[in-house]
Protein backbone atom coordinates (compact mmCIF):
# COMPACT_ATOMS: atom_id res chain seq x y z
CA UNK A 1 0.00 0.00 0.00
CA UNK A 2 2.83 2.22 0.70
CA UNK A 3 4.78 1.83 -2.47
CA UNK A 4 1.33 2.80 -4.04
CA UNK A 5 0.94 6.06 -2.63
CA UNK A 6 4.47 6.50 -3.22
CA UNK A 7 4.34 6.09 -6.96
CA UNK A 8 0.98 8.68 -7.15
CA UNK A 9 3.04 10.89 -5.11
CA UNK A 10 5.96 10.50 -7.68
CA UNK A 11 3.55 11.01 -10.76
CA UNK A 12 2.28 14.27 -9.04
CA UNK A 13 5.75 15.70 -8.54
CA UNK A 14 6.65 14.88 -11.89
CA UNK A 15 3.55 16.72 -13.52
CA UNK A 16 4.22 19.56 -10.97
CA UNK A 17 7.81 19.86 -12.35
CA UNK A 18 6.71 19.93 -15.92
CA UNK A 19 4.37 22.74 -15.31
CA UNK A 20 6.50 25.03 -13.20
CA UNK A 21 8.79 25.74 -15.98
CA UNK A 22 5.99 27.28 -17.99
CA UNK A 23 4.96 29.37 -15.09
CA UNK A 24 8.05 31.17 -15.10
CA UNK A 25 7.90 32.91 -19.00
CA UNK A 26 6.44 36.71 -18.41
CA UNK A 27 4.63 36.39 -21.39
CA UNK A 28 1.52 33.97 -22.28
CA UNK A 29 1.13 31.20 -24.31
CA UNK A 30 -1.54 32.32 -26.71
CA UNK A 31 -3.30 30.36 -29.40
CA UNK A 32 -5.35 30.45 -32.91
CA UNK A 33 -6.36 33.29 -33.04
CA UNK A 34 -8.20 35.70 -30.31
CA UNK A 35 -7.10 35.68 -26.39
CA UNK A 36 -8.84 37.65 -24.18
CA UNK A 37 -7.17 37.15 -21.06
CA UNK A 38 -8.25 40.41 -19.44
CA UNK A 39 -10.39 39.67 -15.81
CA UNK A 40 -13.23 40.14 -16.38
CA UNK A 41 -12.97 39.10 -19.93
CA UNK A 42 -13.58 41.78 -22.40
CA UNK A 43 -14.96 40.23 -25.36
CA UNK A 44 -18.60 38.44 -25.25
CA UNK A 45 -17.88 34.71 -26.57
CA UNK A 46 -20.06 36.01 -29.96
CA UNK A 47 -17.48 39.28 -30.29
CA UNK A 48 -14.73 36.58 -29.81
CA UNK A 49 -16.33 34.37 -32.60
CA UNK A 50 -17.03 37.32 -34.92
CA UNK A 51 -12.72 38.37 -35.20
CA UNK A 52 -12.09 34.78 -35.10
CA UNK A 53 -14.15 34.37 -38.19
CA UNK A 54 -11.94 37.20 -40.04
CA UNK A 55 -8.81 35.89 -38.66
CA UNK A 56 -9.62 32.51 -39.70
CA UNK A 57 -10.55 33.64 -43.59
CA UNK A 58 -7.78 35.51 -43.28
CA UNK A 59 -5.05 32.97 -42.91
CA UNK A 60 -7.53 30.46 -44.95
CA UNK A 61 -6.35 32.76 -48.29
CA UNK A 62 -2.86 33.91 -47.45
CA UNK A 63 -1.50 32.05 -44.52
CA UNK A 64 -0.86 35.14 -42.84
CA UNK A 65 -1.71 35.37 -38.93
CA UNK A 66 -3.09 37.71 -37.08
CA UNK A 67 -3.21 37.17 -33.17
CA UNK A 68 -5.32 39.50 -31.07
CA UNK A 69 -4.06 39.70 -27.45
CA UNK A 70 -6.02 41.58 -25.34
CA UNK A 71 -4.66 41.57 -21.37
CA UNK A 72 -4.94 43.79 -17.68
CA UNK A 73 -1.22 44.98 -17.98
CA UNK A 74 1.61 44.59 -19.86
CA UNK A 75 3.81 45.74 -16.85
CA UNK A 76 7.18 45.51 -16.29
CA UNK A 77 8.07 45.31 -19.58
CA UNK A 78 6.03 47.66 -20.96
CA UNK A 79 3.87 47.53 -24.37
CA UNK A 80 6.36 47.37 -27.12
CA UNK A 81 8.95 44.45 -25.37
CA UNK A 82 5.69 42.71 -24.20
CA UNK A 83 4.72 42.59 -27.66
CA UNK A 84 7.87 41.37 -29.45
CA UNK A 85 8.26 38.72 -27.12
CA UNK A 86 4.42 37.23 -26.88
CA UNK A 87 5.65 37.39 -31.03
CA UNK A 88 8.30 35.53 -30.34
CA UNK A 89 7.67 33.02 -28.09
CA UNK A 90 4.48 32.03 -29.65
CA UNK A 91 5.77 32.39 -33.00
CA UNK A 92 2.79 34.32 -34.77
CA UNK A 93 2.84 33.88 -38.84
CA UNK A 94 4.44 30.76 -40.64
CA UNK A 95 8.01 29.58 -40.31
CA UNK A 96 9.89 31.09 -42.71
CA UNK A 97 7.28 33.32 -44.06
CA UNK A 98 7.00 35.74 -40.79
CA UNK A 99 3.72 36.59 -42.25
CA UNK A 100 2.22 36.58 -38.44
CA UNK A 101 0.55 40.22 -37.15
CA UNK A 102 -0.16 40.73 -33.28
CA UNK A 103 -3.12 43.15 -32.23
CA UNK A 104 -1.97 43.71 -28.54
CA UNK A 105 -4.50 45.70 -26.44
CA UNK A 106 -3.55 46.58 -22.49
CA UNK A 107 -6.76 47.67 -20.95
CA UNK A 108 -5.07 49.43 -17.47
CA UNK A 109 -2.20 51.25 -19.32
CA UNK A 110 -4.84 52.17 -21.91
CA UNK A 111 -2.39 51.58 -25.03
CA UNK A 112 -2.31 49.32 -28.23
CA UNK A 113 0.15 47.99 -30.24
CA UNK A 114 0.47 46.32 -33.41
CA UNK A 115 3.34 44.46 -34.26
CA UNK A 116 4.28 43.12 -37.29
CA UNK A 117 6.56 40.08 -38.84
CA UNK A 118 9.23 40.05 -41.03
CA UNK A 119 7.09 39.01 -44.10
CA UNK A 120 4.67 41.69 -44.02
CA UNK A 121 6.85 44.59 -43.09
CA UNK A 122 6.32 45.24 -46.77
CA UNK A 123 2.52 45.80 -46.90
CA UNK A 124 1.54 47.33 -43.43
CA UNK A 125 4.99 49.60 -42.55
CA UNK A 126 4.38 51.53 -39.64
CA UNK A 127 2.92 54.82 -41.11
CA UNK A 128 0.39 52.31 -42.64
CA UNK A 129 -0.46 50.42 -39.16
CA UNK A 130 -0.29 53.96 -37.19
CA UNK A 131 -2.82 55.57 -39.32
CA UNK A 132 -5.18 52.25 -39.18
CA UNK A 133 -4.60 51.89 -35.59
CA UNK A 134 -5.78 55.70 -34.80
CA UNK A 135 -8.71 54.77 -36.96
CA UNK A 136 -9.64 51.88 -35.74
CA UNK A 137 -8.31 51.56 -32.58
CA UNK A 138 -8.16 54.75 -30.85
CA UNK A 139 -11.46 56.37 -30.74
CA UNK A 140 -13.28 52.88 -30.16
CA UNK A 141 -11.76 51.69 -27.43
CA UNK A 142 -11.12 55.44 -25.73
CA UNK A 143 -14.88 54.63 -26.15
CA UNK A 144 -14.54 51.69 -24.08
CA UNK A 145 -15.97 49.31 -26.95
CA UNK A 146 -13.15 47.06 -27.04
CA UNK A 147 -15.07 45.12 -29.52
CA UNK A 148 -15.64 47.47 -32.15
CA UNK A 149 -11.87 48.30 -32.02
CA UNK A 150 -10.55 45.24 -32.24
CA UNK A 151 -12.90 43.76 -35.11
CA UNK A 152 -12.52 47.11 -36.99
CA UNK A 153 -8.54 46.97 -36.85
CA UNK A 154 -8.70 43.13 -37.61
CA UNK A 155 -11.01 43.91 -40.32
CA UNK A 156 -8.38 46.79 -41.82
CA UNK A 157 -5.35 44.90 -41.54
CA UNK A 158 -6.94 41.77 -42.81
CA UNK A 159 -8.18 43.28 -45.78
CA UNK A 160 -4.92 44.82 -46.29
CA UNK A 161 -3.29 41.56 -45.86
CA UNK A 162 -5.75 39.80 -48.32
CA UNK A 163 -5.38 42.49 -51.19
CA UNK A 164 -1.58 42.91 -51.35
CA UNK A 165 0.30 39.70 -49.73
CA UNK A 166 1.31 37.06 -52.08
CA UNK A 167 2.94 34.06 -49.75
CA UNK A 168 4.01 32.36 -53.27
CA UNK A 169 2.91 28.51 -53.00
CA UNK A 170 0.62 27.98 -50.19
CA UNK A 171 1.42 24.40 -48.83
CA UNK A 172 -0.36 25.16 -45.76
CA UNK A 173 -3.95 23.88 -46.64
CA UNK A 174 -6.69 24.48 -44.10
CA UNK A 175 -5.57 26.12 -40.47
CA UNK A 176 -6.11 23.71 -37.95
CA UNK A 177 -7.61 25.62 -35.12
CA UNK A 178 -7.81 22.20 -33.03
CA UNK A 179 -4.62 19.69 -32.80
CA UNK A 180 -3.96 16.33 -30.95
CA UNK A 181 -2.16 17.38 -28.10
CA UNK A 182 -0.41 14.71 -28.43
CA UNK A 183 1.70 15.40 -24.78
CA UNK A 184 -1.71 14.65 -23.09
CA UNK A 185 -2.14 12.12 -24.27
CA UNK A 186 1.57 10.72 -23.64
CA UNK A 187 0.88 12.10 -19.64
CA UNK A 188 -2.64 10.40 -19.61
CA UNK A 189 -1.44 7.33 -21.29
CA UNK A 190 1.11 7.00 -18.90
CA UNK A 191 -1.17 7.56 -15.76
CA UNK A 192 -3.20 5.38 -16.82
CA UNK A 193 -0.58 2.55 -17.06
CA UNK A 194 0.91 3.20 -13.50
CA UNK A 195 -2.62 3.46 -12.14
CA UNK A 196 -3.81 0.29 -13.58
CA UNK A 197 -0.54 -1.38 -12.59
CA UNK A 198 -1.16 -0.29 -9.15
CA UNK A 199 -5.06 -0.33 -8.61
CA UNK A 200 -4.29 -3.89 -9.96
CA UNK A 201 -6.95 -2.89 -13.13
CA UNK A 202 -9.29 -0.99 -11.47
CA UNK A 203 -8.03 1.83 -13.63
CA UNK A 204 -11.52 2.22 -15.82
CA UNK A 205 -12.14 4.09 -12.70
CA UNK A 206 -10.32 6.73 -13.83
CA UNK A 207 -10.95 7.07 -17.31
CA UNK A 208 -13.27 10.05 -16.26
CA UNK A 209 -10.49 12.15 -14.98
CA UNK A 210 -8.00 11.95 -17.93
CA UNK A 211 -7.00 14.67 -19.57
CA UNK A 212 -9.06 16.40 -22.95
CA UNK A 213 -6.75 14.78 -25.82
CA UNK A 214 -7.87 18.24 -27.78
CA UNK A 215 -5.75 21.90 -27.74
CA UNK A 216 -6.13 25.05 -29.78
CA UNK A 217 -4.11 25.30 -32.27
CA UNK A 218 -0.85 27.06 -32.18
CA UNK A 219 0.93 29.55 -34.49
CA UNK A 220 3.24 28.67 -37.11
CA UNK A 221 6.48 30.13 -35.75
CA UNK A 222 7.12 33.52 -37.51
CA UNK A 223 9.34 36.44 -36.00
CA UNK A 224 9.23 39.79 -35.74
CA UNK A 225 11.88 42.61 -35.52
CA UNK A 226 9.58 45.36 -33.54
CA UNK A 227 8.35 47.08 -37.08
CA UNK A 228 4.44 47.82 -36.43
CA UNK A 229 3.02 50.98 -34.19
CA UNK A 230 1.39 52.13 -31.28
CA UNK A 231 -0.98 53.90 -29.52
CA UNK A 232 -2.97 55.20 -26.72
CA UNK A 233 -6.56 55.67 -26.44
CA UNK B 1 54.99 -11.43 -38.12
CA UNK B 2 51.72 -10.49 -36.33
CA UNK B 3 52.15 -9.38 -32.90
CA UNK B 4 50.86 -11.00 -30.40
CA UNK B 5 48.94 -8.96 -27.31
CA UNK B 6 47.60 -10.10 -24.23
CA UNK B 7 44.28 -9.45 -23.43
CA UNK B 8 45.16 -7.36 -20.81
CA UNK B 9 47.06 -5.17 -23.20
CA UNK B 10 44.07 -5.21 -25.77
CA UNK B 11 41.65 -4.06 -22.92
CA UNK B 12 44.05 -1.24 -22.07
CA UNK B 13 44.46 -0.25 -25.84
CA UNK B 14 40.57 -0.55 -26.75
CA UNK B 15 40.34 2.12 -23.34
CA UNK B 16 42.87 4.18 -24.67
CA UNK B 17 41.17 4.28 -28.35
CA UNK B 18 37.82 4.97 -26.84
CA UNK B 19 39.34 7.59 -24.19
CA UNK B 20 41.02 9.43 -27.42
CA UNK B 21 37.84 8.83 -29.63
CA UNK B 22 35.16 10.83 -27.20
CA UNK B 23 38.22 13.41 -26.86
CA UNK B 24 38.37 14.13 -30.59
CA UNK B 25 34.19 14.06 -30.44
CA UNK B 26 33.98 16.42 -27.61
CA UNK B 27 36.82 18.78 -29.19
CA UNK B 28 34.67 18.23 -32.22
CA UNK B 29 31.09 18.74 -30.78
CA UNK B 30 32.46 22.16 -28.72
CA UNK B 31 34.82 23.60 -31.62
CA UNK B 32 31.19 23.45 -33.10
CA UNK B 33 28.93 24.96 -30.70
CA UNK B 34 31.24 27.46 -30.23
CA UNK B 35 31.41 28.54 -34.21
CA UNK B 36 28.17 28.42 -34.20
CA UNK B 37 27.27 30.49 -31.83
CA UNK B 38 29.81 33.02 -32.62
CA UNK B 39 28.34 32.59 -36.48
CA UNK B 40 24.46 33.82 -34.87
CA UNK B 41 26.17 36.88 -32.97
CA UNK B 42 27.66 37.76 -36.29
CA UNK B 43 24.36 37.63 -38.11
CA UNK B 44 22.85 38.77 -35.91
CA UNK B 45 25.26 42.22 -35.72
CA UNK B 46 24.51 42.45 -39.21
CA UNK B 47 20.64 42.67 -38.48
CA UNK B 48 21.47 45.50 -35.91
CA UNK B 49 23.31 47.24 -38.52
CA UNK B 50 19.94 46.62 -40.77
CA UNK B 51 17.88 48.65 -38.95
CA UNK B 52 20.01 51.27 -38.30
CA UNK B 53 20.48 51.62 -42.14
CA UNK B 54 17.16 51.96 -42.23
CA UNK B 55 17.22 54.80 -39.73
CA UNK B 56 19.72 56.65 -41.54
CA UNK B 57 17.90 55.82 -44.73
CA UNK B 58 14.75 57.62 -43.45
CA UNK B 59 15.86 60.96 -42.67
CA UNK B 60 16.14 62.22 -46.30
CA UNK B 61 12.32 61.66 -46.31
CA UNK B 62 11.79 63.01 -42.86
CA UNK B 63 13.72 66.15 -43.84
CA UNK B 64 11.89 66.88 -47.52
CA UNK B 65 8.73 66.51 -45.22
CA UNK B 66 9.11 68.56 -42.18
CA UNK B 67 11.17 71.00 -44.36
CA UNK B 68 7.47 72.45 -45.60
CA UNK B 69 6.01 73.47 -42.22
CA UNK B 70 7.73 76.26 -40.28
CA UNK B 71 7.60 74.58 -36.69
CA UNK B 72 10.20 72.74 -37.33
CA UNK B 73 13.26 74.74 -36.67
CA UNK B 74 15.56 75.10 -39.69
CA UNK B 75 19.02 74.35 -37.80
CA UNK B 76 17.64 71.42 -36.72
CA UNK B 77 16.79 69.80 -39.51
CA UNK B 78 20.54 70.98 -40.84
CA UNK B 79 22.31 69.10 -38.39
CA UNK B 80 20.46 65.97 -38.87
CA UNK B 81 21.53 66.24 -42.70
CA UNK B 82 24.94 66.57 -41.55
CA UNK B 83 24.95 63.89 -38.74
CA UNK B 84 23.30 61.64 -41.39
CA UNK B 85 26.45 62.48 -43.89
CA UNK B 86 28.83 61.66 -40.57
CA UNK B 87 27.42 58.46 -40.19
CA UNK B 88 27.43 57.34 -43.29
CA UNK B 89 31.32 58.60 -43.47
CA UNK B 90 32.20 56.95 -40.41
CA UNK B 91 34.53 53.32 -39.80
CA UNK B 92 34.66 52.75 -36.54
CA UNK B 93 31.35 51.30 -34.57
CA UNK B 94 32.32 53.45 -31.67
CA UNK B 95 32.30 56.50 -33.75
CA UNK B 96 28.64 55.20 -35.46
CA UNK B 97 27.15 54.83 -31.95
CA UNK B 98 28.09 58.37 -30.72
CA UNK B 99 26.88 59.92 -34.05
CA UNK B 100 23.48 57.87 -33.36
CA UNK B 101 23.38 59.63 -29.96
CA UNK B 102 23.68 62.97 -31.56
CA UNK B 103 21.43 62.39 -33.76
CA UNK B 104 18.75 61.18 -31.92
CA UNK B 105 18.85 64.29 -29.48
CA UNK B 106 17.85 66.37 -32.69
CA UNK B 107 15.55 63.93 -33.86
CA UNK B 108 14.05 64.03 -30.13
CA UNK B 109 14.21 67.73 -31.01
CA UNK B 110 11.42 67.12 -34.19
CA UNK B 111 9.31 64.64 -31.68
CA UNK B 112 8.72 67.53 -29.21
CA UNK B 113 7.77 70.17 -31.83
CA UNK B 114 5.20 67.16 -33.07
CA UNK B 115 3.60 67.05 -29.97
CA UNK B 116 3.85 71.08 -29.29
CA UNK B 117 2.02 71.73 -32.19
CA UNK B 118 -1.38 70.08 -32.73
CA UNK B 119 -2.25 71.05 -36.34
CA UNK B 120 1.02 69.16 -37.33
CA UNK B 121 -0.28 65.96 -35.94
CA UNK B 122 -3.40 66.13 -38.41
CA UNK B 123 -1.32 65.90 -41.21
CA UNK B 124 -0.85 62.30 -42.57
CA UNK B 125 2.71 62.58 -44.03
CA UNK B 126 3.96 64.23 -40.82
CA UNK B 127 2.09 61.62 -38.57
CA UNK B 128 3.44 58.63 -40.48
CA UNK B 129 6.65 59.95 -40.60
CA UNK B 130 6.95 60.10 -37.00
CA UNK B 131 5.37 56.17 -37.05
CA UNK B 132 8.28 55.40 -38.76
CA UNK B 133 10.89 56.84 -36.63
CA UNK B 134 9.24 55.17 -33.49
CA UNK B 135 9.04 52.03 -35.45
CA UNK B 136 13.03 52.39 -36.23
CA UNK B 137 13.77 53.25 -33.03
CA UNK B 138 12.25 49.91 -31.72
CA UNK B 139 13.37 47.99 -33.98
CA UNK B 140 16.75 48.80 -32.90
CA UNK B 141 16.13 47.95 -29.45
CA UNK B 142 14.84 45.10 -30.39
CA UNK B 143 17.75 43.70 -32.66
CA UNK B 144 20.30 45.06 -30.02
CA UNK B 145 18.71 43.30 -27.54
CA UNK B 146 19.05 39.94 -29.51
CA UNK B 147 22.19 40.69 -30.75
CA UNK B 148 23.11 41.08 -26.64
CA UNK B 149 21.33 37.65 -25.66
CA UNK B 150 23.65 36.30 -28.77
CA UNK B 151 26.61 37.93 -27.41
CA UNK B 152 25.58 36.18 -23.97
CA UNK B 153 25.17 32.67 -24.58
CA UNK B 154 28.83 33.03 -26.87
CA UNK B 155 30.61 34.50 -24.31
CA UNK B 156 29.02 32.35 -21.15
CA UNK B 157 30.12 29.30 -23.25
CA UNK B 158 34.15 30.38 -24.07
CA UNK B 159 34.15 31.22 -19.98
CA UNK B 160 32.90 28.03 -18.74
CA UNK B 161 34.90 25.06 -17.85
CA UNK B 162 35.42 23.09 -19.35
CA UNK B 163 34.96 24.56 -22.58
CA UNK B 164 37.68 27.67 -22.25
CA UNK B 165 40.45 25.38 -23.50
CA UNK B 166 38.57 24.65 -26.64
CA UNK B 167 38.29 28.93 -26.79
CA UNK B 168 41.86 29.47 -25.49
CA UNK B 169 43.26 26.72 -27.88
CA UNK B 170 41.70 27.55 -30.94
CA UNK B 171 41.83 31.31 -30.33
CA UNK B 172 38.05 32.56 -29.81
CA UNK B 173 37.87 35.81 -27.62
CA UNK B 174 35.02 37.64 -26.29
CA UNK B 175 32.76 39.33 -27.47
CA UNK B 176 31.87 43.15 -26.45
CA UNK B 177 28.38 44.31 -25.80
CA UNK B 178 26.55 46.58 -27.53
CA UNK B 179 26.03 49.50 -25.29
CA UNK B 180 23.92 52.50 -26.46
CA UNK B 181 25.66 54.91 -24.22
CA UNK B 182 29.48 54.33 -23.94
CA UNK B 183 30.79 53.55 -20.91
CA UNK B 184 27.11 52.70 -19.74
CA UNK B 185 26.30 49.05 -17.72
Amino acid sequence: MRAHVLVVLAVGFALAGATSGVAAQEVPTIFLYVNDLTEPGALLYDEYAAIEGICYEVDLRTSAEIAVLIVNTTLPLGIDTYAVEAFEVNGIGKEGLDNGVLILVSTDERQWRVEVGYGLEGILNDGKVGTIGRATLTPSLGADDVYGGIRDATLAIGQEIVDNYDPGADPYGEPQLFVVDWGAVAIAVGVFLVVAVVTKGRAVLWIGALLSFWKRGSFGGGRSGGGGARGRF
Amino acid sequence: MAIKLSPRTLIVLVAVVVIALVFVGWIIVAYNGLVAKQQTAAAQWAQVENVFQRKIDLIPSLVATVTQYQQFERSTLENITAFRSQWQNASSLQQRVNISNTLNAQLYEIQLTYEAYPELQSITAVVQLMDELAGSENRITVERARYNDAVRAYNTQILSFPDLIIAGGFGFGELEYFNPLPGGP
